[in-house]
């Protein structure tokens, strides 16, 4: 729906479609996937962000369905991918769980979020 | 816009504005000084004071530059831990941004060139010797001029990868240093002109004409490349008109521009009038020398006002770039120009407008050329009257939200809610099926719209939200914000949209028909024990064959498919199989078949949001949900044709959807359907 023209001292209005990029570090997936059910438990929680983040100052723990914390406690990002943050899970008895995220992207912004999946035997 | 926004702007502010001053200092030395010594006296008395005046300038940016470090580091350091100011300025904090942060590194080198510069300066300053130290002051210069570009990393122009990234980068540095260049001058051709007003310095009225006529190119280069590198760094970062003024990063750069606009003509008096009367050999000595005064006046005046636009600069870094924000329309009008109907009575004003603009242009242009003041004036009238007189044809109603995209994505799953919603609030007007033959129609003094029109979308669908949320003024559309929060409006608008698109493309049938934008509505499936996949997965690798039945009609047609998913597979095509309702005789069912892949788990979401797409258009109104449906589509994720067995033939022969498909996959490789709703 958006026309893109040129701003500032152009008298030209052009319309282009260009992709912004974001400086804020969005959900773009996870897996599991926000919202879906898995047959038997996962061995981690993985999720990939619309930018890289600062291992630092990045954090990523799941909670059951009383608030108890059930992760392993290793979040990290990635090596290879600064998009990809990631936490080990032990065996997790069927139940909904929530993910919280928070990040802190490789520009200094802050963002978070949180989801649920269930878990079915 | 809270308190960490306001310091981390002062913060920025006041490095950007030392940061300036050591490049632009050896600026003035080298562009500006040097020739305009070189053209009057290179022995002149002037030229030590210039330079220690300079070199100190230069060494106290710097300083400042180091303290200025250390407020921006504790800044960045509260908004990347979340931690409170008091808080952030710990060691651990600020080591860990330093040392673990991609930023932390820039400014770590940042604050090596930064010591560095300061040390040869200082060395600079106190050999006597001019003529020995210019290796040294072009080290030192290349230093100023990394300290200033290196500003472009930890700005948003950093945002970008690849080549366009380092495009980016490239021109914000140019950006930064064409700045410097200007701006940073200007201190020390204050310095200078006001030196030359002494009457004890030899040459004084040459010395500073040749400044002034040094430093006017000086300053032509450095605002055309701010302009040029500007526009590329407003196309990413604003991106749009409507995000220039809908946005406050799009008000800040407004207002640096404005600030940019009144520089400038104060720096084209200077040039036009004043620099020309500098010369003694053209003017009396008492004439140039209040020229002189006047020169110096501006200079000073822009100096000011160059120092206000880093302090607006400052405020633009710190604030989120307006193409990451929803934007908030001010006016109450936009353009729209595809309602338009040309009549006969709208083509004579659009040529009568076309007349009195270019009357208008040509007396503005004779009047600037010829000095009369009313001839300009007269034409801004006309050009005013021109563009006024097709704006109602082309102006449409706007609010607030008219350029908002939806923040819930067009799926399945949010459709179902918006039918609900739609069931619960509008049908009592606007009618089971959207046609705005709702029950209440009679009571009501203007009838109910039509929803299931073509044009409904071209509304926009911030336009919608702001309708749904607070009425239709003049209208009895009443506003549901008490009714409905956020989410649920933007689910009724995914609704609406799939209503108008099942109306629209009711005449689909088994044929694939040409492209239509119908996207097909995302959702998730789970094929049976298997992992949970998404109908967005698929695009751009496979066809899908949706395939919404119920047991036990659909026994045969599913084993029929079953048999012929390898054949659809060769055509790269997958298929989805959703049972239409979850009673006991679907539960026991799909066993009996040989390899249930192509069945996935029941998805209320999936029947409520396809079914819609019943409609036919033989005036039959709107059919009762049928117990079988196949969709087609395409691998772009568009509904691209549609079988209901009860209507037609179809693919009861799976060779002939077999054709279909063949078609679908002889067409050229599509854009997907774009993203409807932002993050």
């Amino acid at each position: 729906m958006q026309k893109r023209s040129l701003p500032l001292l152009a008298a030209v209005a052009l319309a282009l479609g260009t992709a912004a990029a974001f400086a804020h570090a969005f959900l773009d997936r996870a897996s599991p996937a926000v919202g879906s059910t898995t047959h038997g438990s996962p061995p981690e929680v993985r999720i990939w962000l619309t930018q890289g983040v600062e291992p630092a100052f990045s954090t990523i723990e799941v909670t059951d369905a009383s608030g108890k914390r059930v992760d392993k406690g290793n979040a990290s990002v990635d090596p290879n991918d600064n998009k990809q943050l990631t936490v080990s899970l032990p065996n997790l008895p069927p139940g909904t769980y929530k993910v919280t995220w928070r990040v802190t992207s490789v520009d200094t912004h802050q963002t978070s979020g949180n989801f649920t999946f269930k878990v079915e035997p | 816009m809270d308190t960490l926004y306001f310091l981390s702007a002062a913060a920025r502010a006041s490095h950007y504005a030392s940061v300036v001053l050591p490049f632009g200092s050896f600026t003035c030395a080298f562009v500006v000084a040097r020739p305009a010594f070189r053209r009057v006296s290179n022995e002149h008395a002037e030229r030590p004071k210039l330079r220690r005046f300079l070199l100190r300038l230069a060494l106290g940016g710097t300083v400042a530059g180091a303290a200025t470090t250390v407020l921006n580091l504790w800044m960045t350091a509260a908004g990347m831990s979340g931690q409170p100011l008091p808080d952030a300025l710990r060691p651990e904090i600020l080591g860990a941004v330093l040392t673990q942060t991609k930023f932390g590194h820039i400014w770590l080198v940042r604050i090596f060139v930064t010591a560095l510069l300061a040390a040869v300066l200082g060395f600079l300053l106190l050999r006597r010797r001019e003529k020995e130290s210019l290796a040294g002051e072009c080290f030192a210069a290349l230093l100023a001029a990394a300290l200033l570009a290196s500003l472009a990393y930890i700005g948003h122009s950093n945002d970008g990868t690849g080549a366009e990234g380092a495009f980016r980068v490239g021109a914000d540095m140019v950006h930064l240093l064409a700045a410097g260049a200007w701006l940073g001058a200007l201190p020390g051709f204050v310095f200078m002109l006001a030196r030359a007003g002494d009457p004890k310095v030899r040459y004084g009225l040459r010395l500073a004409h040749e400044a002034a006529v040094q430093f006017s190119p000086l300053g032509i280069v450095s605002v055309s490349l701010l302009l040029l590198t500007g526009t590329v760094n407003s196309w990413y970062l604003v991106g749009s008109v409507i995000a220039l003024v809908g946005t406050t990063y799009g008000w800040i750069l407004l207002l640096k521009l404005g600030i940019l606009a009144i520089m400038l003509t104060v720096a084209a008096i200077n040039r036009q009038r004043l620099t020309p009367r500098l010369d003694s050999s053209s003017s009396s000595a008492r004439d140039a020398r209040a020229t002189l005064q006047a020169l110096r006046r501006n200079s000073t005046i822009e100096t000011g006002l160059g120092l206000i636009l880093l302090c607006v600069v400052g405020a633009l870094v710190a604030a989120t770039p307006a193409a990451h924000e929803e934007p908030l329309w001010p006016f109450p009008y936009q353009l729209d120009t595809v309602g338009l109907v040309v009549t006969p009575e709208l083509e004579a004003k659009f040529i009568l407008a076309v007349l009195l603009a270019l009357g208008g242009i040509g007396g503005i242009i004779w009047g600037l050329l010829k000095r009369f003041w009313w001839t300009p004036l007269g034409g801004l009238v006309m050009l005013g009257a021109a563009l006024a007189l097709p704006a109602p044809y082309l102006l449409t109603d706007a609010y607030p939200t008219s350029f908002y995209h939806s923040p819930v994505a067009y799926d399945a799953e949010s459709i179902r809610r918006g039918e609900q919603a739609y069931d619960a609030n509008c049908s009592a007007c606007h009618g089971a099926y959207g046609y705005g033959d709702g029950r209440l129609v009679d009571s009501l003094p203007i009838k109910p719209s039509d929803l299931t029109g073509a044009h409904l979308l071209h509304h926009g669908a911030g336009t919608l939200f702001w309708w749904i949320s607070y009425g239709i003024e003049g209208t009895p559309m009443p506003g549901f914000d008490d009714r409905l929060d956020v989410d649920a409006r933007w689910d009724t608008i995914n609704f609406l949209r799939a209503q108008t698109d099942a109306e629209q493309s009711n005449g689909m049938d088994a044929a694939v028909e040409p492209f239509r934008p119908i996207v097909a509505p995302d959702f998730f499936f789970q094929p049976l024990n298997q992992n949970q996949e998404t109908l967005k997965s698929l695009r751009g690798r496979t066809n899908v064959l949706l395939v919404l039945y119920s047991l036990p009609d659909s026994m045969a047609r599913l084993e029929a498919l079953e048999s012929a998913k390898p054949s659809l597979a060769v055509l790269d095509t997958r298929i989805i199989a959703i049972a239409m309702t979850t009673d006991a005789a679907t539960e026991g069912q799909p066993g009996s078949l040989a390899s249930p892949s192509i069945l996935a788990d029941a998805n209320p979401d999936v029947v409520a949001a396809y079914t819609l797409f019943r409609r036919v258009p033989t005036g039959e109104g709107v059919l009762p949900v049928p117990r079988h449906m196949e969709f087609l589509i395409d691998r772009a994720g568009y509904l691209r044709a549609r079988w209901l067995p009860s209507e037609e033939k179809g693919w009861s022969d799976v060779a002939i959807l077999r054709r279909e498909i063949e078609t679908l996959n002889k067409e050229p490789p599509r854009e997907p359907a774009p993203e409807g709703h932002v993050h």
